[in-house]
C-alpha cells in the first residue's frame, strides 16, 4: 500500500570490458539495498574470489572474525588518529563491504572454498581530511536499484561525479586518483590469477578505479610514499540509535536486522526492504488498536497511506523516509500514539548489555595486531566518517512545525541501558516524592477547557417559537428561515436550561474532579500537599536548628488522587501511576510555595489540612466517591465532575452537596480526545535526586512522552 | 479568477430558486516568507493520487503563527478562489450550507454560505476556527468531507454536488486541537492534522522587514537580538514593535534619535502590555509570595525552583 507492485531485479552485477572473470557491485556506504545485492549475490551464486574495499591492513582472520561475531550489534573500528581525531569504519549488516565480509566467512565455515581480499590502500586513513571527505552528490531513492537496474541508477551519478572531480581541488584529485591506482592494481593482480571474482566497492572508488582497468596501465604513476606512524585503534560497540542518528544504520534499523536474519538463516531472497516496512506499519497499527491505545477508524487508514504516498511522490521516493515521510504521516493522520509507536518499532534494534569496548589494536602500515594500552574512546560525534550517503536523522533537530513541541522526545536515548543505569546508581537511595510541572500544565488545561465550556453553555441562547411573548428579542435568523420554509412562525431568544443552572462564576478555585474508570478495585489513594517555607525546607532535608526563626510549618492539601498501579523507573527515583480518578481544589498549574500562597488567601474553610481518608466526613464515601465528596466539602458553590458516561453521583453524595449548598455538574469525559485522556491518566513523581539533577527535565521528558 | 466585488453576490439559478453566491475573498498583497516545509505538506494532502479524492487537512498551532497567511499562499501558489468562514460560538448549520434573507420587498433571498461557493466554483474553502463553531453547526460538513462530497441545504431544499477542484481546509488552536478536540466525525475526516510551529527568527526577521518599512532598522535589530528565545507568533512580533515604536513616538517624537539601550527599553515596555492574560495574576502571586517569604528565605536554597510539590503516600 505504501508503494504500488513494483517489477524488480534483485540479482545484479556491474561487467566489465576487459575482464570477463570480474562482476562488480558498486555501492554506496550503509545503505542496505546494496547489501542485499552483495548478500544475494554471494547466496546464490559461486566466486572463486571476492575483494572488498576495506583497507589492507584489515587482511586479518581475526580481526575480520571478531567483527563479524559482533553483528547484528553495530560495531565499528576506531582509529585514533595523531592530530587527535578519531576516524571510524563502521561494521554493520547495512553496508555491503562488512556483509560481504560475513558472507564469506559463513561460505568458509560452510567449507567452501573462496578466497577474500581488503584491497583498498591501508594509508587511505592517514590521507589529509579534504581527500577523505569525498565529494558530496546527493543521491535519489536507492530501492530504484532494483526498478531500474545498477547501470541506469549510477549513470547520472557517475555524470555528476565527472563533474564534480574536474572541479576539486589538486590535493583531492591527487589523492583520489592515487588511492585508485592502487586498488586497480591490486584488483588486476587478483584478476590475473583466473577464476570468477566478485568485488565490492564503493560507487566512486568503482568510477575511478573502472577507468584506469579500462586504460590497461595498472601500475602506480607516481612514487608518492607515505612516512608511517603506527595508529592506536579500538573495536567499538555503538549505540545502534545514535548510529542511526548519523545515518549509519540505514533509514529503519528494523529492516537492518530483518535483513540480517534472513542472512543468517540464508534467505535473503525472501527479504524485501519495502515490505519489511509495510508489514512493519500494518502490525504496529494493528497492535495499537488491539490495546485499544488508539483510536483507528479506516478513514484515518486511507487518509495516512493517500498521504504518505503523496509525500514520498513528491520528494521522488519509493521508500518512505523515516521521518520526514512516515513518522509524520502517521502523526498526522493516526495521531500521536501511533506515530510514537511506529517509531519506537522501526527504531528498535539490539542492543549489547556488555560492555562498549572489545579490544584494543595497533595500526602499522598494512597489519594490525593486538594492543594492550587503552586510551579514551570519545562520543560518536567527534568520529568522522567516509560519506555514507545516508540522511542524517533527529527527533531533537526538527524544522519549524515539524512536530508539535511536547514531540521533542529523543526516543534514540530511550533504550541505552548503559546510559539508564549509569544515571540511576549516580543518583543514589530514593527519597520523597514529588508531583512534576508538567503533569500541571494538562491538568490546567484541562480544568480550564471544562471551565469555557460551561461558560459557553452559560451564555448559551435558545431560540424558541414565540406564542406572544418576547423574551429577549426576535431570533431573526431562525425566523427567516422559518418564513423561507413555510411555517412562517416568529422565533424569540430565550435562556438555555443550563444558563439559568449555572448563574454562578466559575474560577481556578472551583473544584474539578475527573473519573476515569468504574472499577476501583484493589485501587489505593493519595493527596499532594504543598507547604510553606519552613515545611518545604524541612522536606528537602534541612537541618532544623536552620529554620527556628521560621514560622511553624504548615502545609494544604489540594490535589487527591486515586490509581491501579505504580510503575517504578530509575531504580525506584520515578514513579508512573496509573490514575482512576484525580480531584483538584486549585487548578492552576503553580507548584509548591506558590500553590500554597495561592491557596491561603482563601477563606480558611477552603483550606484543606485533613488528608479526605483521616477526615470522617469524608471517609464514609466509597473510593470512587471519595474525591467527589473532598471536592463538595472544600467547594464554594459549584464542583465540576467530568467523568465517563456510566458514572452519576450516589443518593449520598446528592444529600451531603445538598447539604453543604454545593451543586455537582457533571460533563462527560468523551468531550475529551482519547490522547489527552491518556495522558491525563498517567501521573508522574520524582525523587528529590531526580527533581534537582541538573538534566532532571530531560529525564522526565524520556518517561512522560 | 472570479472578479470581485465584495458588496454584491452572484445571482445563480439553481432548482428553479434564486440563490446568491458570493463571490471569493480578497488575499492580501503581502509577501509571504518561510514555511516551505508546511507548504509541501498542504500541498500533499490536495494531491489526487490514483483517482483519490483530495484530503482536507487542518491546521493546528498557537494562535498568530500564520495559519491563515499560509492558507492564502496556497490560493496563491494553487491560482484558486478562496472561500472563508470563521467559527464562533453562535454559528450555525444554514450559516454553513445557505441561509435566508428579508428583502425590502418582503421575500425571502437565499444566501449561499461561502463553503456552497467554493463548492460550486471549485475553489478552496478555508473553515479559519473550525474549533470554535459548535458540533451543530459543523453537521453539513460531514457528507462535504468524505467521499461523497455533497452538501445538502434543507431550507433551500438543494442538495450540492462538488466541483471536481474543490478544496478544503481548516484551522484551530493548539489548545482546541489537543484538548477537547474536534467532534469525532470531523476529526477524521480533516486528516492530516498539520501542526504549524513558531518561525524561525530569520523569518521573523524578514517579515518585519518586508511589514513594517516605515520602523527603522535599529528597532528590529534591538527586538530580534532581545526576543530571540522569547516564543513569539509573527502577529504578537508585529503588535510588539509597533507598539513600541508607536510609543516612542508620542514619548519623544518622529525625529528623535533612540539609543539601542532605548529602544530596548520601549520594547520592553510594549512586551509587558501584550504578554498572556495570565501574567499580572502571576505577577500578584509571585509578590505574595515574595513578602510571605523574603523574611525567613535568607539565601537558603538559592537556585532551586519554587515550584515543588511533595507527595505524602498514605
Amino acid at each position: 500500500m505504501i508503494t504500488t507492485a513494483l517489477k524488480t531485479t534483485k540479482k545484479q552485477y556491474v561487467k566489465h570490458k576487459r575482464f570477463e572473470n570480474l562482476c562488480v557491485i558498486p555501492y554506496i556506504r550503509g545503505r542496505l539495498v546494496f547489501a542485499e545485492l552483495a548478500a544475494r549475490a554471494l547466496e546464490e551464486d559461486e566466486f572463486r574470489r571476492v575483494a572488498v574495499d576495506f583497507p589492507f591492513f584489515m587482511n586479518n582472520d581475526g580481526l575480520l572474525n571478531n567483527a563479524v561475531q559482533s553483528m547484528p550489534f553495530a560495531g565499528s573500528l576506531l582509529i585514533k588518529k595523531d592530530s587527535g581525531t578519531f576516524y571510524s569504519i563502521p561494521f554493520v549488516p547495512n553496508d555491503a563491504a562488512c556483509i560481504t565480509v560475513a558472507a564469506v566467512q559463513m561460505l568458509k565455515k560452510d567449507g567452501i572454498s573462496i578466497e577474500m581480499k581488503c584491497i583498498d590502500d591501508s594509508q587511505v586513513i592517514n590521507y589529509p581530511q579534504e581527500s577523505l571527505m569525498q565529494t558530496e552528490i546527493n543521491i535519489t531513492d536507492d530501492y530504484l536499484v532494483f526498478t531500474d537496474g545498477l547501470d541506469n541508477f549510477f549513470g547520472p551519478l557517475y555524470r555528476r561525479l565527472d563533474q564534480s572531480l574536474s572541479e576539486c581541488s589538486k590535493d583531492q584529485s591527487f589523492f583520489s586518483e592515487y588511492r585508485a591506482g592502487i586498488v586497480a592494481e591490486r584488483l588486476a593482480g587478483l584478476l590475473r590469477q583466473g577464476g570468477k571474482t566478485l568485488f565490492v566497492c564503493e560507487y566512486r572508488l568503482w568510477s575511478l578505479v573502472s577507468r584506469i582497468l579500462e586504460s590497461g596501465s595498472t601500475r602506480r604513476g607516481n612514487g608518492f610514499h607515505f612516512i608511517w606512524k603506527d595508529l592506536k585503534a579500538a573495536m567499538v560497540i555503538e549505540d545502534p540509535y545514535r548510529f542511526w542518528a548519523h545515518g549509519l544504520l540505514d533509514d529503519y534499523p528494523f529492516t537492518v536486522e530483518q535483513f540480517y536474519n534472513k542472512f543468517k538463516l540464508g534467505s535473503v531472497r525472501l527479504f524485501d526492504k519495502l515490505e519489511c516496512i509495510e508489514d512493519l506499519v500494518k502490525n504496529t497499527c494493528q497492535k495499537s488498536a488491539r490495546k485499544k491505545k488508539a483510536s483507528l477508524s479506516v478513514r484515518r487508514l486511507i487518509s495516512f497511506y493517500a498521504y504518505l504516498r503523496a509525500r514520498m511522490t513528491g520528494a521522488g521516493h519509493l521508500t518512505p523516509q523515516p521521518l520526514t515521510h512516515l513518522y509524520e504521516a502517521a502523526y498526522s493522520c493516526l495521531g500521536k500514539k501511533i506515530a510514537q509507536d511506529i517509531a519506537k518499532e522501526f527504531l528498535r534494534y539490539p542492543v549489547p548489555e556488555r560492555s562498549r569496548i572489545k579490544g584494543y589494536l595497533t595500526i602499522r602500515e598494512d597489519r594490525i595486531f593486538t594492543l594492550d594500552r587503552k586510551f579514551m574512546v570519545p562520543d560518536l560525534s567527534e568520529y568522522r566518517y567516509f560519506n555514507t550517503g545516508g540522511v542524517r536523522h533527529s527527533f531533537d533537530n526538527r524544522q519549524d512545525g515539524d512536530y508539535p513541541p511536547e514531540h521533542l522526545i529523543a526516543f534514540v536515548y530511550r533504550t541505552d541501558p548503559a546510559a539508564d543505569r549509569s544515571i540511576a546508581e549516580s543518583l543514589g537511595r530514593a527519597t520523597m516524592s514529588w508531583a512534576i510541572q508538567s503533569d500541571y500544565l494538562i491538568h490546567e488545561a484541562a480544568c480550564r477547557h471544562l471551565r469555557s465550556m460551561i461558560n459557553r453553555k452559560r451564555r448559551h441562547e435558545v431560540p424558541q417559537k414565540s406564542m406572544g411573548r418576547m423574551r429577549k428579542g426576535i431570533q431573526w435568523k431562525k425566523t427567516i428561515s422559518s418564513k423561507a420554509l413555510g411555517e412562517d412562525a416568529i422565533y424569540v431568544r430565550m435562556n438555555s436550561r443550563a444558563q439559568k443552572v449555572l448563574e454562578k462564576k466559575m474560577d481556578e478555585y472551583t473544584p474539578v474532579v475527573f473519573i476515569f474508570t468504574n472499577n476501583f478495585k484493589n485501587h489505593g489513594g493519595s493527596a499532594i500537599h504543598d507547604s510553606n517555607i519552613t515545611q518545604r525546607k524541612m522536606d528537602l532535608g534541612v537541618p532544623e536548628h536552620s529554620l527556628n526563626s521560621y514560622p511553624p510549618p504548615d502545609y494544604v492539601y489540594s490535589v487527591f488522587h486515586t490509581f491501579s498501579r505504580g510503575d517504578w523507573y530509575y531504580k525506584r527515583h520515578v514513579e508512573k501511576r496509573l490514575l482512576s480518578s484525580i480531584t483538584f481544589l486549585y487548578t492552576r498549574h503553580v507548584m509548591g510555595l506558590q500553590r500554597y500562597a495561592a491557596i491561603m488567601k482563601r477563606n480558611a474553610r477552603f483550606q484543606c489540612r485533613t488528608h479526605p481518608w483521616s477526615d470522617p466526613e469524608i471517609a464514609r464515601f466509597p473510593l470512587q466517591e471519595t474525591g467527589a465528596a473532598w471536592a463538595v466539602k472544600y467547594a464554594e458553590h459549584t464542583v465540576i465532575v467530568a467523568a465517563i458516561d456510566s458514572w452519576k453521583p450516589s443518593r449520598e453524595l446528592k444529600e451531603y452537596a445538598s447539604t453543604k449548598g454545593v451543586r455537582i455538574y457533571t460533563i462527560s469525559l468523551s468531550k475529551f480526545k482519547p490522547d489527552f485522556i491518556d495522558r491525563m491518566r498517567n501521573l508522574y513523581f520524582t525523587s528529590t535526586q531526580v527533581k534537582t539533577h541538573p538534566d532532571a527535565d530531560r529525564i522526565m521528558e524520556r518517561f512522560i512522552n | 479568477m472570479i472578479s470581485k466585488d465584495i458588496n454584491s453576490f452572484e445571482k445563480v439559478e439553481m432548482g428553479g430558486k434564486i440563490i446568491n453566491v458570493p463571490y471569493p475573498t480578497d488575499i492580501p498583497a503581502y509577501k509571504f516568507i518561510g514555511r516551505e516545509r508546511i507548504i509541501e505538506k498542504a500541498l500533499a494532502a490536495w494531491t489526487c493520487i490514483d483517482g483519490t479524492s483530495p484530503l482536507n487537512f487542518r491546521l493546528y498551532g498557537p494562535p498568530g503563527i500564520g495559519k491563515n497567511a499560509l492558507v492564502y499562499e496556497l490560493a496563491r501558489i494553487l491560482n484558486k478562489d478562496l472561500y472563508i468562514i470563521n467559527g464562533h460560538e453562535e454559528l450555525g448549520p444554514e450559516d454553513i450550507a445557505c441561509s435566508a434573507t428579508m428583502t425590502s420587498k418582503n421575500t425571502i433571498e437565499y444566501v449561499a454560505s461561502p463553503l456552497f461557493a467554493a463548492m460550486l466554483r471549485g475553489g478552496i474553502f478555508f473553515f479559519d476556527e473550525i474549533g470554535k463553531a459548535p458540533q451543530s453547526a459543523l453537521d453539513p460538513l460531514a457528507s462535504v468531507l468524505d467521499d461523497r462530497r455533497s452538501l445538502t441545504s434543507v431550507l433551500a431544499g438543494i442538495r450540492l454536488k462538488a466541483h471536481p477542484d474543490f478544496l478544503c481546509c481548516a484551522a484551530l488552536n493548539e489548545d482546541e486541537e489537543t484538548g477537547i478536540g474536534l467532534p469525532g466525525f470531523i476529526d477524521e475526516r480533516t486528516r492530516p492534522a498539520i501542526y504549524v510551529g513558531y518561525p524561525y527568527v530569520s523569518e521573523i526577521d524578514e517579515i518585519l522587514m518586508s511589514r513594517m518599512k516605515a520602523i527603522p532598522d535599529a528597532w528590529m535589530r534591538a527586538l530580534l537580538s532581545d526576543f530571540k528565545h522569547v516564543n513569539l507568533s509573527a502577529r504578537n512580533t508585529l503588535t510588539l514593535l509597533q507598539f513600541a515604536y508607536g510609543l516612542s513616538i508620542k514619548e519623544k517624537g518622529i525625529s528623535a534619535t533612540l539609543s539601542e539601550n532605548e529602544i530596548k527599553e520601549y520594547l520592553s515596555k510594549a512586551y509587558k502590555h501584550i504578554k498572556d492574560g495570565d501574567e499580572d495574576q502571576k505577577k500578584e502571586h509571585e509578590s505574595n509570595l515574595k513578602k510571605s517569604s523574603e523574611t525567613y528565605s535568607a539565601g537558603l536554597f538559592a537556585g532551586h525552583s519554587a515550584v515543588e510539590n511533595k507527595e505524602t503516600v498514605h
